[in-house]
């Protein structure tokens, strides 16, 4: 029970998963940014502009930040464990 | 990016450097839009009273009371960046002793675009006095 709330509470992502979700957040990060200038720019409105953008960020927010299934579709293989020998103090 | 925690931590810092950089794009853009209207400024009548300074009784100073009309249209110079405009009159002038004096009159302060079109026949709004003694 405990250990459920825990990793409830961490939402740990696999390797894969991580490197999907950093390029994904730097990409649209970047892109919406330059594609609210230009669209306020053009519409001659700073409400449009920090409107697009924080919809975007909320938008990307709910996609990045919870642990969604499709980021643990690559766990880490663990190999198994060795017996070991103790070694002999000299 | 393995926890929550960690996520939330990067797409904030990436998310205010992008903030930072849109900020100053929005400045830098502002100075690429530059426009220069005109308009037009006439004095309809001037009249000069002897009086008093407000602070020494005895003290004499000539109040000069000024209407003047002022048209323009301002309308360009409302762009994306703009929060409101200031407008003011001064008056400028020299005195018998030689110095030169320039004095704001009048302002007003014109937030939107649609009142930006000005046609103001008016008189001083603040107190138009000289401080040595006359303006003769």
């Amino acid at each position: 029970m405990n250990e459920y709330i825990q990793s409830l509470l961490e939402g740990r992502i696999d390797f894969e998963g991580q490197k999907v979700v950093e390029k994904l957040a730097r990409l649209t990060l970047i892109a919406v940014t330059a594609v609210s200038f230009i669209l306020g720019f053009a519409l001659q409105s700073l409400r449009v502009t920090f409107t697009l953008l924080g919809a975007s960020v909320i938008l990307l927010s709910l996609v990045v930040l919870p642990p969604w299934g499709a980021y643990n579709r690559h766990p880490v293989k663990w190999l198994p464990p060795i017996e070991k020998k103790p070694a002999a103090i000299s | 990016m393995h926890t929550i925690y960690s996520r939330i931590n990067n797409t904030s810092a990436l998310l205010s450097t992008c903030l930072m950089c849109l900020v100053g794009a929005i400045a830098v853009s502002s100075y690429f839009m530059t426009t220069d209207p005109r308009g037009t400024i006439g004095v309809a009548s001037i009249q000069v009273f002897p009086g008093n300074a407000r602070r020494y009784v005895n003290k004499q100073q000539d109040f000069a009371f000024l209407h003047f009309n002022v048209s323009a249209d301002l309308t360009p110079l409302f762009n994306w960046n703009t929060k409101q405009l200031f407008l003011y009159v001064s008056a400028e002038y020299t005195n018998p002793q030689g110095i030169r004096n320039d004095v704001v009159i009048w302002d007003k302060i014109v937030r939107r675009k649609e009142d930006a079109n000005i046609t103001i026949t008016s008189r001083n709004k603040y107190t138009f006095r000289e401080l040595s003694s006359t303006f003769r």
